[in-house]
């Protein structure tokens, strides 16, 4: 008897052994993913913050908090963290806003199964399975070649391509940026639509309630946990959102009234891709961002967590 | 179960590590793709010799054709044992090789030819192997006296050696940004000026002597001045043809790098070499509200080197870019900006053939010839005229001064970060030393203007072999080479080394504060109307005042 039990024991200690082995194997190379491209790679932007680069010697220095009053220096020299600031709100805000109001327009509109809302959904989630390079390449030639064409097709006038135009390049960008974030908002907004139960939906229909009252009464306030993480995580990215500028123009936006924070920061370190002299400064700049954006992003959390 | 269920799992997370761990950047790349030299595939009695090149507007021929010859050279010689001969492989890819792309990858060719290398990056990585003896060793094993060291600028002399007085890499090539003009055009539609100083009504009428000052040379009859400029533009416009053809997008900046030569040409190299001295005496021009300018010689060195934002040259450049190339609005197509270069190319090309859509003038590199290998042939292709019988041709840059006619030397800035090396990893170091010093010897620097239709950034001539086979314009860049004072931007100073994005050419040159608002493109500004030349010159100088030069150590 004594000798089963002690079979038993070792059996199930060899077990437990190859279940930690397994688990090991398991999760090895996602922790050493995490820990190489999360905190690896942090930590490396929080240190480098602190340091200053001398190419010359190919040495780092720390030299305290020098890159940080370099941004002070900034703010008072030149409007480029300003203007930068003020187009990162407007993509923001615009992306919150239109986006996200047609987006739950559009995804009741095929949720109520009308007329092609099929179709709708497809041909609006078709730009967020293509890449985004490719999506930038053909609304760059569509508003640079194509429309300029075309207006002298039709009317004989001579224009300047949309990314061009100083009046409305900046617009052209934001309504490419609105347009190319829809698509994944509607399929968000419609499959949170689609958990609402149906009885509800029935209980309201013969209450005699209206499309819009249903709307505002039943469907907004079902999908209002989705719509805050999605506002959750655009406030998140406030100051990473490079609003597709680096695709359009790459390191030659005209003036930094066009910049956003996310391009800006994009541009320190691309500008001249064989210098890393200004890592340190962009660092800097992406640490005081984040010392904005996140008591931010816990006061938005906060405000979501009220509505829910 | 659960042993197979284990043993099954393992395997998997096995494979999935094993697979992560490969990346891209150790897989070895396919060597059957753009592969050059006379042997596409490898022959294991011959040593291998590899090298990669930046496949930019240089193409990749004139290596293909360089290492066809070397293995021509050495095909008895043995470089290893059991080995007879050489293989030279060319793989020639454009972002993969560029330098700010090699940088952080594990060098796997043996040599490469490229651009945007940071140089000291390079070396302080351990990624260049130390060629002092090839550009200071003589070359007289292919009967020249010179070493490729003779044949440098000093500029690249004090720069590559900046470290520890050892060379690492050889300029590469030249990169002058400028005007190109249709010379087919020109001879057909009498653009050239006359003895007094107006367009000629007839192509028998007696042109004027150009910038050069010298009647019978091939400046003859192009404006030697900015008012003649001027006058050539009126005479475009007035026959129905659209000026410049000129892009957008990532070449949105060659308007202003072709001015930078306007600039340099008003100053002159000594003084445009002081950008990168910071050591000697500079004229500064104090400009009135009326835009009249007055200069004080100024003493510059290191501790006030930004006062050189306001060498009058530059303000006479600005002037030319804002009164006379954006004097008039149909100077340019009203879409230009929207183009990409290649399509720039093409509607210069197609212009003359299709007989509308003319365009006289195009601004680019000097190495536009080349890279518009397609636009010729799709030219050829709709309206069956080759390339051969096409003629382009540098356009001289002329003088803000009428008095520096025939007086002055033109002055180029060769604006780019091109170099060649030998990888510190090389198993082959003394045959790609070797292939090093071929590429550099006179004949091989002749034969890659003829192949490419510009020029090396080292001092050579051109046989009379090669330039029996070159194109009109390739003739018209080895004049300019030849007769003009090339200014290469590289500095030995440490504050300059350590700050490269601020004394590149765009930034350091052209970037200005007017506003508050910072631009780096006086093109776009003057073409948007948010400065005149006065308030960018200004602006300029704002730009790179007293605390930007503070920040620099």
């Amino acid at each position: 008897m004594e000798g089963v039990r002690s079979k038993k024991r070792r059996s199930s200690r060899l077990v437990d052994k190859k279940d930690v082995l397994f688990y090991v194997a398991l999760m090895a190379f996602p922790m050493l993913q995490f820990c190489v491209f999360y905190i690896g790679v942090n930590a490396n932007s929080l240190f480098l913050a602190f340091k200053s680069y001398d190419i010359y010697e190919g040495t780092y220095s720390w030299v305290g908090f020098q890159n940080f009053a370099h941004i002070g220096e900034e703010l008072t020299q030149s409007y480029t963290l300003l203007y930068a600031l003020k187009n990162s709100l407007i993509v923001w805000v615009c992306n919150l806003v239109f986006g996200t109001f047609f987006a739950t327009l559009f995804s009741y509109y095929i949720y109520q199964k009308r007329f092609l809302g099929v179709v709708f959904k497809f041909i609006l989630f078709l730009p967020s399975i293509l890449p985004v390079i490719l999506l930038t390449t053909m609304f760059k030639f569509f508003a640079n070649e194509a429309i300029p064409e075309l207006a002298y097709e039709w009317t004989n006038t001579k224009i300047k391509g949309l990314l061009v135009n100083p009046d409305i390049r900046f617009w052209a960008v934001l309504f490419y940026n609105v347009w190319v974030g829809f698509g994944a908002q509607v399929l968000l907004y419609s499959g949170a639509m689609n958990q609402i139960s149906p009885s509800v939906m029935e209980a309201a229909d013969l209450d005699g309630a209206s499309s819009a009252r249903k709307f505002f009464s039943i469907v907004l306030p079902s999908i209002l946990p989705t719509v805050g993480t999605f506002l959750l995580s655009s406030v998140a990215g406030l100051f990473m959102n490079q609003a597709n500028l680096w695709d359009f123009y790459g390191n030659a936006v005209p003036t930094t009234e066009n910049y956003t924070i996310g391009y800006y920061l994009y541009w320190l370190v691309n500008r001249n891709p064989s210098d890393i002299s200004s890592y340190p400064y962009a660092a800097a700049l992406g640490i005081a961002c984040t010392f904005i954006a996140l008591p931010l992003t816990y006061a938005v959390r906060k405000w979501i967590e009220r509505w829910e | 179960m659960k042993t197979k269920l284990f043993a099954f799992s393992t395997l998997v997370s096995s494979v999935v590590l094993l697979t992560g761990c490969i990346s891209p950047a150790s897989t070895p790349v396919n060597d059957s793709t753009n592969s050059g030299g006379n042997n596409a595939s490898a022959d294991a009695s011959k040593t291998l010799l590899t090298i990669g090149t930046f496949d930019g507007g240089f193409g990749t021929q004139w290596l293909s054709n360089a290492a066809k010859r070397f293995e021509e050279k050495y095909a008895d010689q043995s470089f290893e044992a059991g080995k007879k001969g050489v293989v030279v492989r060319v793989d020639g890819q454009k972002d993969a090789y560029s330098g700010a792309q090699l940088l952080n990858k594990t060098l796997e060719r043996d040599i490469y030819f490229t651009e945007q290398v940071s140089y000291f990056d390079f070396l302080n990585r351990g990624k260049m192997a130390d060629i002092s003896d090839v550009v200071t060793g003589s070359l007289s094993d292919f009967g020249e006296s010179k070493t490729i060291e003779d044949k440098m600028d000093p500029a690249f002399k004090s720069y590559l050696t900046a470290k520890d007085n050892k060379y690492y890499a050889v300029p590469f090539y030249d990169g002058f940004l400028g005007i190109v003009y249709d010379k087919d055009l020109f001879d057909q539609e009498s653009f050239y000026l006359g003895m007094d100083g107006n367009i000629i009504s007839d192509k028998d009428q007696e042109k004027s002597s150009g910038p050069d000052g010298v009647k019978g040379t091939s400046d003859d009859g192009l404006p030697a001045t900015y008012t003649e400029f001027n006058q050539l533009l009126k005479a475009i416009r007035s026959a129905g043809m659209t000026p410049f053809s000129y892009a957008g997008g990532d070449a949105s900046q060659y308007p202003e790098r072709a001015i930078l030569n306007f600039f340099a040409t008003n100053e002159g190299k000594d003084a445009m070499n002081l950008n990168y001295t910071l050591n000697g005496t500079a004229k500064i021009a104090n400009v009135a509200e009326d835009g009249t300018f007055t200069t004080t010689d100024t003493t510059i060195t290191e501790d006030n080197g930004y006062l050189l934002q306001k060498m009058p040259g530059k303000y006479q450049a600005l002037q030319f870019m804002k009164d006379i190339m954006l004097g008039d609005a149909s100077n340019f197509d009203i879409n230009a900006g929207s183009v990409s270069h290649m399509n720039a190319q093409t509607n210069f090309i197609a212009g003359y053939s299709k007989k509308r859509d003319q365009y006289a003038m195009l601004i680019d590199g000097s190495w536009w010839e080349n890279e518009a290998s397609g636009a010729f042939a799709s030219v050829e292709r709709l309206y069956g005229v080759k390339k051969i019988d096409r003629h382009f041709a540098w356009m001289p840059i002329p003088f803000a001064d009428p008095a520096s006619v025939g007086q002055k030397k033109q002055t180029y800035v060769s604006q780019n970060s091109s170099f060649g090396f030998v990888s510190a990893n090389t198993a082959h170091l003394d045959l790609a030393k070797l292939f090093m010093k071929f590429t550099n010897t006179d004949a091989e620097l002749s034969a890659f203007t003829a192949e490419t239709s510009t020029t090396r950034a080292l001092n050579y001539e051109v046989t009379a072999s090669d330039q029996a086979n070159l194109t009109s314009f390739a003739k018209s860049i080895c004049e300019l080479k030849k007769t003009a004072d090339i200014v290469y931007p590289y500095s030995s100073l440490v504050k300059q080394i350590n700050h490269p994005s601020d004394f590149s050419c765009d930034t350091w040159y052209w970037a200005a504060t007017i506003n508050h608002t910072d631009y780096t493109n006086p093109f776009l500004a003057f073409q948007e109307n948010k400065a005149d030349a006065r308030s960018y010159f200004l602006g300029s100088a704002d730009y790179h005042g007293a605390s930007f030069w503070s920040n620099l150590k």
